[in-house]
């Protein structure tokens, strides 16, 4: 053997061991010995660090004590329930116990704390024990944040309660009378809210000891999270409404999905929020940035602490959380689209020896964090370890964008360019009063094509991605010779947001959509089609639409004759769960007639039910409805129309659409049912969010916070509703269809209406553009 | 005959044993096995375990344990173990003799059988109990307790004495003697059980009220500012509107006292009232004021400073 050989050899292997295959090799777990003097229930609520590095940790039954140089000192304890921790000096900290936000302080510096300042105790608590009070994170005005956990039907309420009982619109007495001492789950809501604020997180102002309701929808909200940058993170746990536990980025006075804590809503009049319409719900929400995959990825996440830049490797910035049930942290990493932020979740630092019950986290010195454990009679552990970062260069993903048709993946160095594939699936989840979800339509994901460009893989899907969908997606052949295989392969995107090609922004272009105005307009009036014509005509119309299916044929023949040009018919069908129906024959003479003029095929989906079943059912009408129509060349746009079950929103109307997959089938926005449907949804969203399936548009004049037809359906100009709100939107967003006036009964003279209508529609036209 | 030994001896002593023993009781291999299993085992195991005193298991267990382990069991029997940490140490039956053993097992599983082998519920004890020095001091625990808000306070002042304080009415709402708390119902799951009190109340403040001190010009709902720990007790704060009180726990010869001062800018009008509960139990002591039908009437000099001394009588 020669001697450059066996040098050549040795090398090879001390790049091997110095390569890191798994996350063994690049971080350690150091256990730390429990508490002896006193000797205590070591399950950890809250932990910090304070500013000489010691680790101030307190547990389960209110002992709060400092480990210093390993060893432990009892500093404070009596707290009831601590989870979580906020470091003011050496000599002060703020924590969160069930029942109050407390400074506590050592005020003579000689170890024990002896002041328990309330800075907060009026929060409701109905003395159910699910009634967790999370937190406690700095917002920058000094304020801190708290979340408020809901009650659960595991137990009732006690008899003396704190706060005011909120019986969701039933009578309080005895609403309250059978929460008490109630028997487990019989006849109570699954995680119910009726102390304020529960399922709320709330901003407390120290100095004040008052809190404002921030935003609602939580269930279980472990991890309160302030970033740098001044965002506020939430998660919160599977469960009733949550088929996953979820990551939320909080904005100010939005709702989060669990309806339990609806009933703190300013003016709530709609009763138990959990009886409500699914859909009803659904449309209110907002969404989380990211789904934590039950099972495959977290069950019940922790607090959520962002890594400082430095000790951690390619990981500083980024946030990351604790799990109960998974012995594993996750990392989560963001991205903009469409203007939303969403993003990817992946396993972090799954040490073999990390165990379960990572609740509470806090950053020690360099590269170290301090986890504790807890359980809580649940599934997880206690005590606390320290998890060090070995500074071990090793392949990371720093980034995963989603790209039209697929994902682009970027690692901290430049991979080889070997064979890299794909596994794994897509899916969604459903949005339910039951507890979690099974993944909906789980279906194989394959790659058209990998390609390697430096440190980034950029991956097309054989089917771009579909908005709502969870990607759960495994590379593998990653590897670089420098650091070695990329070990942390898998990431679950979820992809509330999707691109597609034409929704290119253009803010500059002028709006010009055709305006014409909707048959009802004439409906029971005794006026002939060319009389019709003439008022459409003087009036400034560029025609009329939405001619409904009853006759149409008949009806269309005589605009034909008056020189009248149409621009949509109105037509449905009718969905169950097993089937659908519509009128075939009608449609079809229609749709002949309109042959190649340009005319579009609204169409409304009925249906008794709203969930899978009839969603498919809705898919495959749309489907048949669209293949139809493209064989006489003509587009179908799905209307959503308020009440309906299937299709109420345009959000709805658009995730039918896009599993259609026809290239003649887009969607429709009416302006009068999404304020009629949603009517704290944000316009932009919806329409951005239907990308370039917009193909139809209908507006009226309407009353800000209207709620009947009456008040929604008004002529344009006669109303107080900020219509050239909805017109830029349009701009912004590129609308290239016409816009239909919808007119169902205005009582007014349509003579008169739709002049003024018209001349109110220019005014706003140039005013927009 | 599954459960049989694999040892040839066993199973051919064991199959005539059992043919014995299906005889009639005059019959050789029964009484003869009764007979050894009461010379040396009665004294200590019983078919069921029914009588007390209890040394070792009971039959009904042993046959469970040993179900298809002859030999198990006449190993164990000639130099014994312990399974229960706190019980005696079982004696070497090694002078009874193999054959006696194994016909006391076929006997005992005949005995036995049809009878359910349930074990007992271990009691559940909370392994981080305090010790009898550790709870002789004074100490305070906010958990769930009864009869008061879900915001309670639990003080004692020597482990004996001890009180209920409630955060969101302000003011002391029972006290009790004989011990502190039981937190273990709470701390061992989740919190859905209250601490169980240990002794017994003597004293309760009247139910519904907001608050403790009462006063015409009184409006506002007591406020909770927190609590200061001077030698282990606590001295409550609270605000009603601008009058700021205190309420200070302390340990006076083993009574209780309730130190309270109420510090305002603005002259408190007419008296201050501090209604009292039931004292058929309570022996009470009061530095001012007067009672007047069970409320304790204090002019507005007087409620600046006073206290109350609770103990139950005598």
């Amino acid at each position: 053997m020669s001697k450059s050989f066996i040098i050549a050899l040795l090398a090879a292997n001390t790049l091997t061991l110095s390569a890191a295959d798994r996350w063994d090799d690049v971080c350690e777990v150091v256990n730390i010995p429990n508490p002896t003097s006193p000797k205590i229930d070591s399950q950890v609520g809250a932990v910090g660090t304070l500013p000489n590095g010691d680790i101030i940790t307190a547990f389960h039954r209110g002992e709060v004590m400092v480990l210093s140089k390993g060893k432990w000192k009892l500093w404070a304890s009596g707290l009831h329930e601590p989870l979580g921790m906020h470091v003011e000096n050496q000599h002060s900290i703020v924590v969160v116990q069930r029942s109050e936000l407390t400074r506590i302080s050592d005020t003579d510096q000689d170890g024990m704390a002896d002041s328990y300042e309330s800075l907060c105790n009026n929060w409701g608590m109905s003395g159910n024990y699910h009634e967790f009070a999370f937190g406690a994170s700095t917002a920058a005005d000094g304020d801190f944040y708290v979340a408020l956990g809901t009650a659960s039907s595991g137990a009732g309420v006690r008899k003396e309660i704190r706060g005011e009982w909120n019986a969701g619109g039933v009578s309080a007495e005895d609403t309250k009378k059978n929460y008490i001492n109630a028997t487990k789950r019989k006849g109570l809501q699954r995680m119910y809210g009726r102390v304020p604020h529960r399922g709320w997180v709330i901003k407390i102002n120290p100095k004040t000891g008052e809190y404002k309701p921030i935003a609602s929808g939580l269930r279980t909200p472990h991890g309160v999270c302030v970033t740098a940058k001044g965002d506020l993170y939430v998660n919160d746990n599977q469960g009733d409404w949550l088929g996953s536990s979820k990551l939320y980025k909080i904005e100010q006075g939005k709702f989060y999905g669990h309806p339990a804590s609806l009933v703190w809503t300013k003016g709530w009049d709609r009763g138990i929020p959990a009886n409500l319409k699914p859909s009803d719900l659904d449309a209110m929400r907002s969404k989380s940035v990211c789904f934590l995959p039950q099972g495959d990825l977290a069950n019940s996440p922790t607090q959520i602490i962002e890594l400082p830049a430095k000790g951690f490797g390619p990981y500083g910035g980024d946030l990351i959380m604790g799990d109960m049930n998974q012995s594993r942290l996750v990392r989560y990493l963001p991205e903009m689209v469409n203007g939303k932020e969403q993003g990817a979740v992946l396993a972090f630092m799954e040490h073999s020896k990390l165990g379960r019950g990572n609740a509470k986290i806090t950053v020690g010195e360099e590269g170290t964090l301090y986890i504790g454990k807890t359980h809580l009679s649940w599934a997880g552990d206690s005590g606390m370890i320290a998890l060090k970062y070995k500074q071990v260069a090793h392949l990371a993903i720093k980034k995963i964008k989603l790209t039209e048709k697929g994902f682009q993946v970027t690692l901290n160095e430049p991979v080889d360019a070997a064979k890299i594939g794909l596994s794994g699936e897509s899916y969604s989840l459903n949005y339910h009063k039951k507890y979690g979800s099974k993944k909906v339509n789980p279906t194989t994901l394959k790659a058209s094509s990998v390609k390697v460009n430096g440190n980034v893989i950029e991956i097309d899907l054989e089917k771009p991605p579909v908005a709502g969908q969870i990607y759960d997606i495994s590379l593998s052949g990653v590897g670089s010779k420098k650091f070695g295989k990329l070990f942390e392969k898998r990431f679950f995107y979820t992809a509330h947001q999707v691109l597609t090609q034409k929704a290119a922004v253009n803010d500059e272009e002028a709006l010009s959509p055709d305006l014409f105005a909707f048959e009802n307009a004439f409906r029971r009036r005794n006026i002939s089609t060319q009389e019709q014509a003439g008022i459409l005509k003087n009036a400034g119309y560029q025609g009329i639409g939405s001619i409904s299916e009853r006759g149409a044929l008949a009806k269309l023949k005589a605009y034909k004759t008056a020189g009248l040009k149409v621009y949509s018919i109105y037509a449905g069908g009718e969905v169950t769960e097993k089937g659908y129906q519509f009128q075939r024959q009608e449609l079809s003479e229609s749709m002949n007639f309109l042959r190649g003029s340009g005319a579009m095929i609204e169409f409304y989906i009925k249906g008794d039910k709203g969930n899978n079943a009839t969603r498919q059912q809705a898919v495959k009408m749309m489907q048949e409805v669209a293949d139809l129509a493209n064989e006489k060349g003509l587009r179908v746009v799905i209307y959503p129309h308020s009440g309906n079950y299937v299709t109420p929103t345009l959000s709805q109307a658009t995730t039918i659409a896009k599993q259609a997959n026809r290239k003649n089938l887009g969607v429709m926005f009416n302006l009068c049912h999404f304020l009629k449907e949603q009517p704290q949804a944000s316009l932009k969203e919806e329409l951005v969010n239907a990308g370039d399936l917009l193909w139809g548009v209908s507006t009226s004049g309407a009353e800000e916070n209207g709620k009947s037809w009456v008040q929604l359906i008004k002529p344009l100009g006669k109303d107080s509703y900020q219509q050239d709100e909805l017109l830029k939107t349009l701009k912004h967003v590129g609308y290239k269809g016409a816009i239909g006036l919808q007119c169902y009964q205005i009582s007014s003279d349509p003579k008169i209406h739709l002049k003024i209508s018209a001349d109110s529609y220019k005014d706003l036209l140039k005013s927009v553009n | 005959m599954n459960f049989l030994n694999r040892t040839g001896k066993y199973k051919q002593w064991v199959q005539a044993a059992m043919v014995l023993a299906l005889m009639t009781e005059s019959s050789f291999a029964a009484p003869s096995a009764k007979k050894v299993f009461e010379q040396n085992c009665m004294a200590c195991h019983q078919v069921e375990n029914k009588k007390e005193p209890i040394v070792g298991p009971s039959l009904v267990e042993i046959s469970h344990l040993y179900k298809k382990n002859l030999a198990g069991f006449v190993k164990w029997s000639n130099s014994p173990g312990k399974k229960r940490k706190n019980a005696i140490q079982m004696p070497s039956m090694a002078h009874v003799g193999n054959e006696n053993l194994e016909a006391v097992y076929v006997w005992m599983l005949d005995v036995t059988k049809g009878k359910k082998f349930v074990p007992e519920k271990p009691k559940k004890v909370d392994p981080y109990a305090l010790n009898k020095s550790e709870s002789s001091l004074p100490r305070l625990q906010r958990i769930f307790l009864s009869d008061s808000s879900p915001a309670s306070i639990a003080v004692t002042i020597d482990g004996q004495h001890s009180l209920c304080w409630d955060t969101v009415s302000c003011r002391m709402r029972y006290v009790w003697k004989g011990g502190f708390i039981d937190g273990y119902p709470y701390w061992e799951r989740n919190g859905n059980a209250f601490a169980k009190l240990l002794g017994e109340i003597y004293y309760r403040a009247p139910m519904k009220q907001d608050s403790s001190l009462m006063n015409e010009k009184f409006k506002d709902p007591p406020k909770f500012r927190g609590y200061k720990i001077v030698a282990g007790l606590p001295i409550f704060y609270y605000s009603i509107g601008s009058h700021q009180v205190s309420e200070a726990i302390k340990n006076r010869n083993g009574n209780l006292v309730i130190q309270v001062k109420i510090q305002s800018d603005e002259t408190i009008e007419g008296s201050v009232r501090y209604p009292l509960g039931d004292l058929v139990k309570t022996q009470l002591k009061y530095s001012a004021g007067k009672i007047e039908e069970g409320v304790l009437v204090l002019t507005a000099k007087e409620a600046a400073g006073f206290e109350l001394t609770f103990n139950l009588k005598k």
